[in-house]
């Protein structure tokens, strides 16, 4: 059997976090399906979207999991942190109370999330220039603080989405083979999805 | 006796008549409604007129089928006792100052309401951010009437509810609810792709707007609110629990959401095995789909129109109809979902157009066929409960174990050093469990074993016995041909001869009057003494003397002859008959040993059912002690149940083993 003729030879798990309205749907709506709407729908509970990309020769399936942000669905949020290899902290380059709960995101993540988990930090919005209440470089120097990449994206205007999404993807994907515990979890999902699937959208 | 109404009459009913129909649903009970339509034709065709369709069966067209978008609201504010829930806020709220609560927990008495007057932090944020994005492809909510509208009334339930605040779905929930009223009791279906919706015909007055708002606000306020169980309307409390308590669903933790998720799953297993099973392949957890349906009563996952007519039913019969609905959701659309991975399920379930070629009522028809009652809700929320426990007490967390989906992490479930002691008390009680099985256990081995020696024995007997029988066999034939050659050689003797002074008592043999098979027929009975031989005096000879002397000689052999084999015959007789005893013992120990085992693995099966019981009755106890939100709710669940339906034992007692099991139990403890 061929690689070309597999759906997909690795699966990743991603999920996305940060405060209510700092854009993750927008994020992964722009990412999954290149759409953006300046109306969007809220997240209710949980959401996921499903992509498979070309990364380093082998083709890798992208589970990317979309949370609420609302503080009240914490207690739900929390129980997809198990098991994610790699984590999206989204907060709002507009609104610095977002920036601000960025700590307490990663100290969630400490606490709920296994132990190597894959994290990114993204600062939302950069379009809106005008309203920016948090400057790159704090951005910059906070991601530095945790020793994780850091972007600042629109979703709007498609700004580095695809680069946030792929490096993320990328580092989850060296680590998984050193880590057997992970390892074998994707190759059960891998085993379980086989029989059901379809070609990758990225065909 | 009046006379009947002329024809005519019937026919046109005066629009007078609707409409007092239409209050009537607010204020009467809908039982006495159904009642009076029974026999009442006027009042038929009223309630007829008012609905869409009427249906044959009148009280069912009450309930579910023909409020139409006249009576709506009233009738939503009747089946849902805002009034109850009103007086009861207003008694929190000290002083029975009635005027302008919803104005005052908006804020409307000290500015003027809208979206912008709210700050972008905290809860006021989140509004804020909410509501410009609730329905944002409806024309009502497009306009900045309806925002505005809709953020007052959010923030009204906000300060009126601190324990619960705002949750995100209140405002899916509210906002649907608003444009209904808004709109008279229906909503229009959402515009085709490409094509506009029609604008709003007009602005809403100030006076419609706020009576509008003030009905939300107590509609919603009235949902989140527990029901007392027991409540002097409800002469025949029996199935008229129709409480939502959205409160317990909304407010941090969202402790009604794991038990509301732990019954959702279930029920599909129980109603929807195939679909279930596929989820379970494909990985979808149900509460991906349902928690999002269950935050807000479908407002998000169907088509706006559809809505009224779904809350019609859902708010007449609470939770029960909730979930009929979800399992009438997902039947719909059960064979596509069979075909489905995991991601195009997801996009299926999310998508409201995918439900086009479908009508509501076809949704509504289909959730009356899955019969979920309260009593199927209260077992299952004291099997939550159990569960929940059980959970707690295993270490560590299974990962599929609900305590890890659903939020808790189980140190908020129970306190630390509750969660020992029950574990202890668990332990302890797994550990007679475990002796009192392995005792038992035991004792099947030992009867077990007793069982295959006595069958060992028995074919053993079966063996012996078969080898006397022919042995006997045998002899009998040598001791007849002996008495026969006896009988030739007295013939030959000529019955007379010399008196010979050895042989005074010569035997001859007559052959026996029994035949082979009677000495073979029996098993132990007694042996007729019935001698073959019979002393005849030798007194005369015909035959030469020499010739005499050899016949004598041959007689004396055959009469020897004779005599060993009746002796042989008599040992082997005696041993046959043992042989018999053998075999009888053999074979009734073998029956008692199959009796024994039958009786110790009865006992077996009732230690095993009688730990369950009892693990049950120690986990149910914990659940009536516990302080916690999940255990608080699951317990305030199934009192209220219980005492709506006067039991006191367990909703679903576990099944014991017949009666003889326990007796022989009881008689060994």
């Amino acid at each position: 059997m061929t690689s070309s003729s597999r759906p997909f030879d690795l699966q990743i798990k991603l999920l996305m976090i940060g405060d209510s309205a700092v854009g993750k749907t927008s994020l992964l709506l722009r990412y999954a399906n290149d759409t953006f709407s300046s109306t969007f729908i809220t997240t209710i509970g949980i959401d996921f979207k499903i992509k498979t990309i070309d990364l380093d020769g082998k083709r890798v399936k992208l589970q990317i999991w979309d949370t609420a942000g609302q503080e009240q669905f914490r207690t739900i949020t929390r129980s997809y942190f198990r098991g994610a290899q790699g984590i999206v902290l989204v907060y709002d380059i507009t609104d610095r109370g977002t920036f601000n709960s960025v700590r307490s995101w990663m100290a969630q993540i400490n606490d709920h999330a296994d132990a190597q988990v894959n994290r990114v930090l993204i600062g939302n919005k950069a379009d809106f220039e005008t309203a920016r209440q948090v400057s790159t470089e704090e951005g910059q120097r906070l991601a530095d603080e945790y020793g994780v990449k850091f972007f600042e994206t629109s979703a709007k205007n498609d700004v580095n989405v695809t680069e946030c999404f792929t490096t993320i993807a990328r580092e989850a994907k060296a680590r998984i083979p050193t880590d057997p515990n992970n390892n074998r979890q994707g190759q059960r999902l891998n085993s379980g999805r086989a029989s059901g699937s379809k070609p990758g959208c990225c065909k | 006796m009046s006379p009947p109404p002329p024809p005519e009459r019937r026919d046109v009913l005066s629009p007078l008549l609707v409409e007092s129909v239409a209050w009537s649903l607010a204020f009467v009970r809908l039982e006495e409604v159904a009642r009076i339509a029974r026999c009442s034709r006027r009042l038929r065709s009223a309630l007829a007129e008012l609905g869409a369709g009427a249906s044959s069966e009148v009280r069912r067209a009450c309930r579910l089928r023909v409020v139409g978008a006249k009576a709506r609201v009233r009738w939503w504010a009747s089946v849902v006792r805002v009034e109850e829930a009103r007086r009861a806020m207003l008694k929190r709220d000290r002083g029975y100052r009635n005027v302008g609560l919803f104005e005052r927990c908006a804020g409307l008495d000290k500015a003027r309401g809208g979206l912008e007057r709210l700050s972008s932090r905290g809860t006021e944020g989140e509004i804020r951010r909410d509501v410009a994005r609730t329905f944002a492809t409806r024309k009502f909510f497009a306009s900045a009437q309806g925002q505005d509208l809709l953020a007052d009334v959010l923030v009204a339930l906000a300060t009126a509810h601190p324990q619960t605040g705002y949750c995100q779905g209140m405002n899916l929930v509210a906002g649907a609810l608003l444009e209904v009223h808004a709109r008279g009791g229906d909503v229009r279906p959402e515009p085709e792709e490409g094509n506009e919706e029609p604008e709003f015909e007009q602005q809403i007055s100030p006076l419609a707007a706020r009576t509008a708002q003030r009905a939300v606000f107590w509609l919603v306020s009235a949902l989140c609110d527990a029901r007392k169980p027991n409540d002097a309307r409800s002469s025949s409390s029996k199935a008229t629990d129709n409480s939502l308590e959205l409160r317990e669903l909304w407010r941090p933790g969202m402790p009604q959401l794991k038990l509301r998720v732990y019954q959702f799953d279930r029920l599909v297993a129980r109603f929807l095995p195939r679909l279930r099973a596929h989820f379970r392949e494909i990985g979808l957890a149900p509460d991906v789909l349902a928690s999002q349906w269950f935050f807000t009563l479908f407002a998000y996952a169907l088509p706006a129109d559809w809505l009224p007519r779904t809350w019609d039913v859902i708010f007449a019969d609470g939770w029960k109809a909730v979930m009929r609905l979800a399992l009438a959701r997902l039947s719909l659309a059960a064979e596509e979902l069979l075909s489905c991975g995991l991601e195009d399920a997801g996009k299926y379930m999310r998508d409201r157009s995918r439900l086009a070629r479908f009508t509501v009522e076809a949704l509504v028809e289909a959730s009356f066929g899955f019969k979920v009652t309260r009593t199927t809700l209260a077992e299952l929320a004291e099997q939550f409960g159990l569960a929940l426990l059980e959970e707690r007490c295993c270490d560590p967390v299974a990962d599929d174990g609900w305590l890890r989906r659903y939020g808790g992490q189980g140190d908020d479930l129970l306190a630390d050093a509750p969660a020992r002691a029950l574990r202890s008390r668990l332990a302890e009680l797994d550990e007679t469990t475990k002796r009192d099985a392995a005792a038992l256990r035991a004792r099947v081995e030992r009867v077990e074993r007793d069982g295959a020696e006595a069958r060992v024995r028995v074919e053993k007997a079966t063996a012996a016995l078969r080898d006397k029988r022919r042995l006997v066999g045998e002899l009998v034939d040598a001791k007849r041909l002996a008495a026969a050659d006896a009988a030739r050689l007295v013939l030959a003797l000529g019955g007379g001869g010399d008196r010979d002074d050895d042989d005074d008592d010569v035997l001859v043999v007559v052959p026996p009057q029994s035949n082979r098979m009677r000495h073979r027929g029996f098993l132990g009975s007694p042996k007729p003494k019935t001698a073959g031989f019979r002393p005849v005096p030798f007194s005369t000879s015909c035959l030469p003397s020499d010739d005499r002397v050899f016949v004598r000689d041959e007689l004396r052999a055959a009469q020897q002859r004779a005599a060993r084999a009746e002796k042989d015959l008599r040992v082997a007789r005696d041993k046959l008959s043992s042989a018999a005893r053998d075999f009888v013992v053999a074979q009734a120990d073998l029956d008692e040993a199959r009796e024994r085992k039958r009786a110790v693995e009865l006992q077996l099966v009732h230690v095993v059912t009688n730990a369950t019981a009892r693990r049950r009755g120690v986990l149910t106890e914990v659940v009536q002690g516990a302080d916690t939100p999940d255990l608080n709710l699951v317990r305030r669940f199934t009192e209220n149940f219980r005492r709506a339906r006067g039991v006191s034992a367990p909703i679903s007692a576990p099944k014991l083993p017949n009666a003889a099991a326990r007796r022989t139990f009881s008689d060994r403890a």
